[in-house]
């Protein structure tokens, strides 16, 4: 599900199903690597819709939770873990993070949840056809560690 | 200035702002009206559309997940969409159904669980399908997976849209 106002009235009606939550991270910086960093940005929302297509009864989809690329990593994994604790508190068991920055790839065990790191390939260039494919491509190769995320009770 | 050197008295303004007011409050009921009755028309042939699914020769009596493009037109915008329907052959029948749980939406995969490798499974609460769709009871849907009319011609599959089956 989304969270747009048309998916709410599922949600509120089934939120014990709804026990996932998927969150896109997006880094920003308008520096000279901001290319890099919008391309990076679209191809997470991409995977990310993807995943919400895939598996929308059981995830709620969140807008992308956006960050400095001057933060540190630490502060960055510290702001994961508050959100973290507060979804748990409103009674979901599990948190996908998606991200393509390299950065953020050793937060891969550290975070609450799982944070699947997700190389960004340069799909910007492809024909539109074969984007979707790559799209889905990429999303079968995740389903393994989205089912073992769901394998553990409650993960938070 | 004093009230009687207005052109345009009081009463008279209100009264040409209410006719105008009122003006498109009748234009925009009856605006939807004739859209209503006009568009059918135009849309007729739009729900009678057939899309190309694969030829009849790839089917097999195991079901298998065929890419289905077709376009949809919103207003000025065609946008080509992607889905998969799974089809299979039942005796000569044609069977080709949709992969969205009836529970809440998920994808769901023929032969996913394990244990129940002739199944239809929703890998977000565990529903399960009958190879035909119909939804497993004590399993969370309960309403079988929805089905495409289908159509051969020339060896090649087309189908509409999935509709409900009960
Ligand atoms: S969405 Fe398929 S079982 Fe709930």
């Amino acid at each position: 599900m989304r969270f747009q106002t048309s998916d709410i009235d599922t949600y509120q009606q089934s939120k014990a199903y709804v026990d996932t939550m998927l969150v896109p991270l997006l880094p920003v910086a308008l520096d000279d690597d901001l290319r890099q960093k919008v391309a990076m940005g679209e191809y997470i929302s991409l995977v990310t819709m993807e995943m919400e297509k895939q598996f929308r009864g059981r995830l709620m989809q969140l807008p992308p939770l956006m960050y400095l690329s001057s933060e540190s990593v630490t502060e960055i994994g510290e702001r994961l873990g508050v959100w973290a604790d507060a979804f748990k508190k409103d009674g979901k068991n599990h948190v996908i993070w998606m991200t393509s920055d390299p950065a953020l790839k050793q937060l891969e065990n550290q975070v609450p949840g799982l944070l699947l790191w997700i190389p960004h390939l340069p799909i910007e260039h492809l024909d539109p056809n074969y984007r979707s494919k790559t799209i889905r491509d990429q999303m079968q190769q995740l389903l393994p560690d989205v089912m073992a995320e769901w394998r553990k009770e409650d993960s938070l | 200035m004093s009230e009687k050197n207005h052109n345009v008295s009081r009463r008279q303004f209100l009264t040409y702002t209410l006719m105008g007011v009122g003006g498109f409050m009748g234009a925009a009921m009856v605006m939807p009206m004739v859209r209503f009755a006009v568009d059918p028309i135009l849309q007729a042939d739009a729900a009678g559309d057939m899309n190309e699914l694969t030829a009849l020769s790839d089917l097999t009596e195991e079901p298998q997940a065929f890419s289905l493009t077709y376009e949809v037109e919103d207003g000025w915008v065609t946008q080509t969409m992607e889905d998969t329907v799974w089809a299979y052959l039942s005796g000569d029948e044609v069977v080709a159904l949709s992969p969205t749980c009836t529970h809440l939406g998920c994808t769901v995969n023929f032969g996913g669980d394990e244990n129940n490798p002739d199944q239809f499974f929703c890998p977000c609460h565990f529903g399960r399908f009958e190879i035909d769709g119909t939804n497993v009871p004590g399993t969370p849907p309960t309403e079988p997976l929805h089905r495409y009319d289908t159509e051969i011609r020339d060896g090649v599959i087309y189908v509409g849209r999935p509709q409900p089956q009960q």
